[in-house]
């Protein structure tokens, strides 16, 4: 069964929408900035943060009958990224599947209170008035986003559901930031992904969200899934493979299914490694001629909300013939180059490609394709 | 389903106690793993067992928890409240619940997918879903499910199933 692409919202520091997140990819505009001590740590950090008395305010807008208070920070975020994608579609509760990708969650309350995800899930589902049985967490790392959008897709597909929202979000807090500084992952400036003198990621907030439908949508032109892919590394937990093997089979899988792509919006931290295992599999799948984009350097790394957030993005600037720049990049710097801008292309786009891996080995990609009704 | 396996504490045996005697051969990567991966690992192992086999080939993993990594959690977070130079890279990966698939599929050579599902209880409908969808759509021969919580090593459930298409 085909499943369609109904709505989305991207709700970011940088944008409340969609279409103003793809107008500040174009524009080059950002929220990414270096707090001192962010969180009271010791260690500065580059980061993208959202505006946290605009976010309860949009909140309040949005859930005037919701009891703001018993809702975390989290679940705000989330909430109103879910709203706003349903807007005035009417999802019948029952026949609709809520999946949230989210890597920490309420961490931040730790060590005072534990809140399971799938605890969150169940109270974002009840804000949004859906069934809060119909609700699924994928917590995969960084392709959490992916992972939930592709587990929506064959849920859809074979007719669990009728609807599917999937919802993308993760805040920062003293527990993901020292983690991540820990690990020497962190850019002290803005991320340069693919770049010569990358040296890092920037971690940032978002929320992002997608209605999936096997209903056929009123336009006469949409997006609809039209690949699935998941491999595991077997190779290490906390580094990519040399080989970029799962990555490479995420790839060729979605080639099997959907064909070449015009575009591949990659995962693209700019730590040195990532970008060097993604360029590795383009190349070995044969892409490397393919436009090729990464948005860290607008977002940072939004952890569970990159894989729906950077895939709503692509599809959206495709829709008017757009190939979003990779801010940050200025001379490649990989082993095997990749074609990548930092400036806006143009160009006819009808099939995408949204790849990421992450920590745990894990490799997940989706393949979307623009087409006429059937 | 073809198989499969439980682990609970055993009042008489320690972890390491449980490892020696389900382990045949060494696996030194046991030692560093953080609660949740080791008790899944020994659930599997003892499936394997079980079972008699040595490799299940290709497999999808898929895993279900309802507190995922918070032992781990709760060090990182012990850590970082002491003062967060303090805070580990070994600690901080076993943050990441699907850390626990990784490194099934490291320890099974599987380069299938893998994923990790939280859900409200280990009883939820959501999980019987879930890998009846994955079972149509997996391009592997068999599905390794595991439906584990693990809070203390006196505090865990483990239940690991083998599925062949």
């Amino acid at each position: 069964m085909t499943v369609y692409k109904i709505s989305d919202c991207c709700y970011t520091p940088v944008g409340d929408n969609t279409p103003d997140n793809v107008k500040a990819c174009i524009d080059g505009e950002f929220c990414l900035k270096e707090y001192q001590s962010p969180f009271g740590l010791t260690e500065n950090a580059c980061l993208s943060l959202f505006d946290r008395n605009k976010v309860s305010s949009d909140f309040n807008t949005l859930f005037p009958e919701t009891d703001h208070q018993s809702y975390t920070f989290f679940e705000k975020i989330a909430c109103i990224a879910g709203r706003k994608a349903i807007g005035d579609l009417n999802l019948i509760p029952d026949d609709t599947l809520l999946v949230l990708s989210t890597t920490k969650g309420n961490v931040d309350a730790l060590p005072d209170r534990h809140i399971p995800l799938a605890t969150s899930a169940k109270k974002i589902a009840v804000a949004l008035g859906l069934n809060a049985d119909n609700v699924l967490t994928v917590s995969n790392a960084c392709v959490s986003g992916v992972c939930a959008l592709t587990t929506a897709v064959d849920m859809l597909a074979w007719g669990y559901y009728r609807h599917a929202l999937i919802i993308g979000a993760d805040v920062l807090s003293a527990f993901i930031v020292s983690g991540f500084q820990s690990f020497k992952a962190l850019s002290p400036e803005r991320c340069r992904p693919y770049d010569t003198s990358r040296c890092g990621l920037n971690l940032g907030e978002a929320a992002a969200s997608m209605v999936l439908s096997v209903d056929t949508p009123e336009e006469e032109s949409v997006w609809q899934v039209s690949g699935c892919a998941n491999h595991n590394d077997a190779n290490h937990i906390s580094g990519p493979s040399r080989t970029a093997e799962g990555s490479l089979k995420v790839i060729e899988s979605l080639i099997s299914q959907a064909g070449q792509p015009d575009v591949i919006n990659t995962h693209g931290t700019a730590t040195l490694y990532n970008d060097e295992m993604e360029s590795i599999a383009l190349h070995r799948a044969g892409l490397d001629s393919v436009p090729t984009t990464a948005l860290k350097g607008i977002f940072g790394h939004t952890l569970g909300a990159a894989g729906v957030l950077e895939s709503i993005l692509t599809i959206a600037a495709a829709d008017n013939d757009t190939i979003l720049p990779t801010a940050g990049f200025g001379s490649c710097g990989v082993t095997y180059p990749v074609n990548i801008s930092s400036e806006v292309r143009k160009g006819k786009v009808k099939t995408v490609f949204k790849i990421l891996s992450g920590f745990g080995g894990s490799n997940a990609g989706i393949a979307f394709k623009k087409d006429g009704k059937l | 389903m073809i198989a499969t396996a439980t682990l609970t504490p055993d009042r008489s045996a320690t972890l390491s106690e449980m490892y020696r005697s389900i382990f045949k051969q060494p696996y030194p990567k046991f030692h560093k793993m953080d609660l949740l991966c080791k008790v899944s690992l020994l659930c599997v192992r003892k499936l394997m067992n079980e079972t008699g086999t040595d490799t299940l080939g290709q497999t999808d993993i898929l895993a279900f928890t309802k507190d995922g990594c918070l032992v781990s959690d709760m060090a990182h977070a012990g850590m970082i409240t002491e003062g967060e130079r303090l805070a580990s890279p070994a600690v901080f990966v076993y943050t990441l619940p699907n850390i626990l698939t990784g490194e099934l599929a490291i320890y099974l050579h599987s380069l299938g997918a893998t994923e990790l599902y939280c859900v409200d209880s280990l009883q939820s409908d959501m999980i019987d879903k879930t890998v009846k969808m994955r079972m149509k759509t997996t391009k592997c021969d068999t599905m390794l499910v595991i439906t584990a919580n693990a809070l203390d090593e006196s505090d865990f459930f483990v239940k690991s199933q083998l599925y062949r298409r």
